[in-house]
């Protein structure tokens, strides 16, 4: 586990986007209307958003950005640098920060490549690109983070319920003003069959068979391309890790938990975030969660829940606030931040 | 820590059980309220109750509730070693 603190890097404000069309659980065909309510109250997740055919992640990304470069009144050309978080490129190469970086006629000066992480991506980018400013004279940048991964094969109920679509934009800079922020991150890689898909890459790629579904033990089936899923697994991950990492990084940062007013955490489970919350004393009104209008959007997850719970609070006051994005990887990174009236715009819908 | 607080505490974690209607010989994986979230209730339990995790796949080999609390005892064991 890694402890670090950025001292001049500050979250200037934080924009979000989700495709137009729902999706309701309690329409999935596959299980009985008893089943798929019981999957609702634990999963807490009722409709998701998810994109049609022609709607990239970057695309959502795009439309975030903008608007937050407008509501800040940032032109493209003070970016410096962008950094792309997702797991659904537009393209297997080049890197999709490349051509956003073209598309939102941000400077050639800029710095522009992707970090492929998910559950912990935006946590983790938030480092990566606060040091870089930190590290390169560069003044501003952009945090670009979510999927719209069309991998969780309707076949599967393990994970034909739980994910969505968010693309989002978190406008970054250095400034003296900045107040430090923490972080705690870590990853057992060992533990990476717990979550991920099988066939697509060098090591395992797509073939004819690929596309073959084969029947799984509890009902359904699976093919190569669709995600595998292990809950049990991810939860006991998250029970070892999570609440570790938490109590070490409120420890780091000279907090206790009644000193942060929310704890965003990844929105993958209702149940699994209720035990972590447990586990480190977190009272409900401290754990907000946007599970049920959303699902898991990855690395969206964090984010969107800024934009959709927490928008007036981050935007009229300063708030003590502790972020944690974990799962696949295995991966985690947890950072504590007092946000400073930042500007965080209306939920975009395309 | 006995074997009859850990049946109690796994009726009280699965949704639909009876109170004390199940005992340490129970096959636990046949009863009707058996599924995946159940599995995940009973993970929580052991974590919040007992303080260690049990990997899937040595749940699997457990028949009996308590083979599971056996298992239990000696993850608590080799925590506490």
């Amino acid at each position: 586990m890694a402890l670090a603190t950025l001292r001049r890097a500050r979250i200037a404000g934080v924009a979000s986007a989700v495709p137009r069309q729902i999706v309701s659980n309690s329409d999935y065909g596959l299980l009985s209307e008893e089943q798929r309510e019981k999957i609702i109250k634990y999963t807490g997740i009722r409709i998701r958003r998810w994109a049609p055919k022609e709607l990239c992640c970057s695309d959502l990304c795009k439309a975030s950005a903008e608007r937050l470069l407008k509501e800040l009144g940032w032109g493209p050309e003070e970016i410096g640098a962008v950094v792309f978080v997702s797991q659904t490129a537009d393209y297997p190469f080049p890197a999709t920060a490349q051509l956003i970086q073209a598309r939102m006629g941000l400077p050639k000066s800029a710095l522009a490549f992707d970090v492929n992480l998910g559950c912990s991506g935006y946590t983790y980018g938030l480092y990566v690109l606060g040091s870089l400013l930190e590290n390169s004279g560069l003044k501003r940048g952009l945090l670009l983070a979510g999927d719209v991964s069309k991998m969780h094969g309707d076949s599967d109920p393990a994970s034909a319920v739980l994910f969505g679509h968010a693309g989002t934009a978190t406008a970054m800079e250095c400034s003296a003003a900045a107040k430090p922020m923490q972080f705690e991150m870590g990853s057992d890689g060992g533990g990476f069959k717990v979550i991920y898909v099988p066939a697509g890459g060098c090591r395992n790629p797509v073939g004819s068979q690929s596309f073959e579904k084969a029947a799984l033990d509890g009902g359904g089936s699976r093919g190569e391309t669709d995600v595998v899923l292990d809950a049990a697994e991810i939860m006991n991950f998250t029970m070892r890790e999570i609440p570790v990492s938490i109590k070490r990084l409120l420890e780091y940062s000279g907090h206790t938990v009644p000193d942060i007013d929310a704890f965003v955490f990844h929105q993958a489970n209702l149940f699994i975030n209720s035990q972590v919350a447990r586990k480190i004393g977190i009272k409900p009104p401290q754990l907000p969660s946007t599970l049920h209008d959303f699902g898991n959007t990855s690395s969206a997850t964090v984010p969107l829940t800024m934009t959709a719970q927490m928008r007036e609070a981050l935007a009229s006051k300063p708030l003590k606030v502790v972020m944690s994005g974990f799962g696949v990887g295995l991966s985690w990174a947890s950072v504590c931040w007092e946000s400073d009236c930042i500007v965080c715009p209306e939920l975009i819908e395309l | 820590m006995e074997i009859q607080q850990f049946v109690r505490h796994f009726e009280n974690a699965v949704e639909g059980i009876e109170p004390e209607s199940l005992t340490p010989q129970t096959q636990y994986h046949r009863i009707p309220q058996w599924d995946s979230l159940a599995l995940l209730c009973l993970l929580a339990m052991i974590d919040c109750e007992y303080e260690v995790q049990i990997p899937g796949m040595e749940l699997k080999q457990c028949d009996t509730l308590e083979d599971v609390y056996k298992l239990v005892v000696a993850k608590k064991a080799l925590k506490a070693a």
